[in-house]
């Protein structure tokens, strides 16, 4: 490479991590809080929590599934399983640890088709 | 450095800067996952409140729901949650979701009236997730998830009283102990429509309690949420005060066996 143009790589990389060091340190872009994904972990945790308290004596998955998705979990069955490490990382009770395990069991059971009449 | 170099140099660093700048924030922004329930919307907050209620409902552990209510925007106490109620029962949404709020509700209410001495671990406790409590399932006197249970009309009473400025059917639901049972779902039918109340919402008249206004000329039959029984004919009744006559209401007291 010419060494003409090693400024203009040093430069680059400089500006690179100057554009980074204020982009994500000194002034990161502010979200929206809008839904419960903006929540630290141990809210959204607890968020899955009430939802599998909620669902132990409901026989209506689909509720469940209802819920999660009004609080904006739509990849639903991620969020109850990153729920359930985080519980099991911290050291929640066996009785919560639990009630989160059924649930992910529930929402990990295949939906089953409906017949459909093939002609 | 020649001055072709300085150029070199300072044009390197804009690019880079803008670079950098542009994939911070739009390519790969910075996630930070630090909002707190309170920052949510004031509709995503009453989702919570909702669910809250409702493994409140299950569980029985009314500390771990004041916690949990403690994290949102507005102070968790009965008037709030009773508005929550009757904002779902307008909305049409799930009879389980309204039942639980009441529920919730007539709980604080309790608490409220009846206030016990606060433990310390209510004051100290953090939303830490280490420092979540097992759920302590003790049965309170009012909330089961007991499913269907049956009622039995005890009483039907005319009311004559002056000071209730419209004619009410009020219904009353106690257990064989005598203690009020709140979240308790009344369906009201008449010839040409049905509407439908729950009762703790007014705890002022009792936990137990829930009332409904009649119109004259209507009759009206009353039915319990998951119990057979319906009370029919009930219309308002003309009560007299000296020479006044002024519309009565109907005491109905249900007790589950």
């Amino acid at each position: 490479m010419n060494a003409r143009y090693a400024p203009l790589i040093i430069g680059l990389l400089i500006g690179v991590a100057l554009g980074l060091l204020y982009g994500w340190v000194i002034h990161p872009i502010e979200h929206d809080v809008t839904t419960p994904n903006s929540l630290q972990e141990k809210y959204q945790t607890d968020l899955i929590l009430m939802i599998a308290e909620a669902s132990s004596t409901e026989a209506d998955l689909d509720l469940a599934r209802e819920r999660l998705i009004r609080l904006g979990y739509q990849d639903h069955k991620d969020f109850v399983e990153n729920a359930l490490n985080f519980a099991q990382a911290y050291d929640f009770s066996d009785q919560d640890v639990q009630a989160l395990t059924n649930l992910l069991n529930q929402l990990s059971t295949p939906t089953p088709f409906p017949e459909t009449d093939v002609p | 450095m020649t001055r072709i170099g300085w150029f070199f140099l300072i044009l390197g660093i804009s690019l880079g800067v803008i670079f950098g700048l542009y994939y911070a924030w739009e390519i790969e922004p910075i996630d930070p996952k630090d909002a707190v329930p309170k920052d949510l919307p004031g509709q995503i907050q009453d989702e919570i409140r909702t669910l809250i209620a409702i493994a409140f409902a299950n569980t029985g552990d009314l500390n771990r729901a004041e916690r949990r209510l403690e994290l949102l925007s507005d102070p968790a106490n009965a008037e709030s949650l009773r508005s929550l109620a009757q904002q779902h029962l307008a909305d049409g949404r799930p009879e389980e979701d309204v039942r639980s709020v009441a529920k919730l509700a007539a709980a604080f209410a309790t608490q409220e009236a009846y206030p016990s001495t606060p433990s310390s671990s209510l004051k100290t406790a953090t939303s830490t997730p280490s420092q979540t409590p097992t759920p302590t399932i003790t049965p309170a006197p009012t909330e089961t998830a007991t499913p269907l249970p049956n009622y039995q009309l005890q009483s039907k009473d005319v009311v004559c009283d002056p000071d209730l400025t419209v004619p009410l059917i009020q219904v009353l639901i106690v257990d064989d102990f005598g203690n009020p049972i709140a979240g308790v779902e009344v369906i009201v039918r008449w010839d040409e429509g049905q509407d439908h109340f729950f009762t703790g919402l007014k705890p002022e008249m009792g936990l137990g309690y829930g009332d409904f206004t009649m119109s004259e000329g209507v009759s009206y039959s009353v039915a319990l949420s998951g119990s057979s029984e319906t009370i029919t004919e009930l219309s308002v009744e003309e009560c007299m005060e000296g020479e006044t006559e002024y519309p009565g209401s109907w005491l109905l007291t249900f007790v589950k066996p």
